[in-house]
């Protein structure tokens, strides 16, 4: 059976260049969404998680 | 603008960083998972409470803490670069305990390998990124009338030094291209105004860069000890040969002539001599697509393939102990 693979990128907001381009392609090649709690990022790729609480635990390392 | 922590941290910010991630609560999410893939360190902090089999991609290994630490402290407001210690054994010691976490750790190539080794000991594989070839790709009748940059607009890629470069080649075109500018200490837009023969197109789509790469006479990139280097592959893709500097991933993607130019230090006459002197027809555009062609989406699956089988493997050892 095929394995369920996901990525964990608790901010997108440090996500830049190749990285970002290396994990949208886990996504298009396996389906790997990109969990993530902070999102900055826009597509389909990405998908926010968690609670409010952690948002805004999140937010005291990354600000906008 | 969005604004985020710049690295390298201080032991109170790495803390934090810790610290905060510590507090969130495992997603549902990650539960239903079977192998989880992680980007940034201090994610993996996760792992401790998370019980799957991992792997951590490592896109630079610690750069801002050592080999970089003292060009980068130059662009750090002069109160926070008083804190800041260059080879940080804290920092050196928490990075191990991070990477410890994971069950496999892929480098994004042979120079981040050597760090990843060289610094925290570390043993990692080596999984290039993949470049998109079916739409990186030649065009029939390209133009050859300019040089074209792309890159991110950030003290790292130092465009600065390419405006500088092409100050004194009036006859040659260059169409620098990128953006949002950010926590760059001068306006690139600015710097370009004077310049008949520079010219700054800003962020723009990837359709459009793909037009000016299939068109330009070779693409030039001028990064900071790129740890990769997705855009000479990109432009071999094209049929476009590329000239860059002599640093990090660049000489692991364009390890010979047929290739493009890799230039050395002093960087502004050495470029200047090398495009004067530069003959697109002596590339051949098929060499170089085949070249990119090792770089595919499916080579990059292929490969990612292993390291998922090898993660669940390892993970259940690890259960085992």
């Amino acid at each position: 059976m095929k394995p369920k693979i996901g990525q964990y990128l608790t901010t997108t907001f440090g996500a830049r260049g190749g990285g970002e381009r290396v994990q949208r392609s886990l996504f298009k090649l396996f389906g790997a969404t990109v969990y993530t709690i902070k999102k900055r990022l826009k597509g389909k790729e990405f998908k926010e998680i968690g609670s409010e609480k952690d948002r805004k635990i999140m937010m005291r390392i990354t600000k906008t | 603008m969005d604004m985020v922590w710049i690295e390298p941290f201080t032991k109170d910010e790495w803390d934090a960083q810790v610290k905060i991630r510590r507090m969130l609560d495992i997603p549902e999410e990650l539960l239903k998972l079977d192998v989880v893939i992680f980007h940034c360190p201090h994610d993996l902090i996760i792992l401790e409470r998370l019980n799957k089999p991992s792997i951590f991609y490592n896109h630079r290994s610690a750069r801002p803490y050592t080999f970089m630490f003292d060009e980068i402290i130059k662009h750090i407001e002069p109160m926070r670069r008083m804190v800041l210690i260059k080879d940080d054994p804290y920092i050196i010691e928490q990075h191990k305990y991070l990477y410890s976490l994971a069950d496999v750790i892929v480098s994004n190539s042979k120079f981040t390998q050597r760090i990843m080794k060289k610094v925290f000991g570390f043993d990692s594989f080596v999984c290039y990124p993949p470049v998109d070839t079916k739409k990186f790709k030649p065009a029939k009748n390209p133009a050859r009338d300019f040089y074209f940059s792309v890159q991110r607009i950030n003290w790292q890629k130092r465009v600065d030094l390419q405006i500088e470069i092409f100050k004194k080649l009036k006859n040659e075109k260059l169409i620098i291209a990128g953006g949002p500018p950010e926590g760059y200490d001068y306006n690139v837009k600015r710097l370009c105004e004077d310049l008949p023969n520079v010219e700054y197109v800003g962020g723009i789509s990837d359709r459009k860069v793909v037009r000016y790469m299939q068109n330009a006479k070779a693409v030039i990139q001028t990064c900071y000890y790129e740890d990769f280097g997705l855009v000479p592959v990109e432009a071999l893709a094209c049929g476009t040969p590329v000239i860059l500097v002599d640093e990090g991933g660049f000489k692991e993607t364009i390890h010979n002539k047929k290739l493009g130019i890799r230039v050395k230090r002093p960087y502004v006459q050495n470029f200047r001599k090398a495009i004067k002197k530069f003959d697109v027809d002596k590339f051949n555009p098929k060499l170089l697509r085949k070249e990119a062609e090792k770089y595919s989406e499916e080579r990059f699956k292929k490969e990612m393939k292993y390291y998922i089988k090898l993660a669940v493997e390892r993970h259940a050892k690890r259960l085992q102990r």
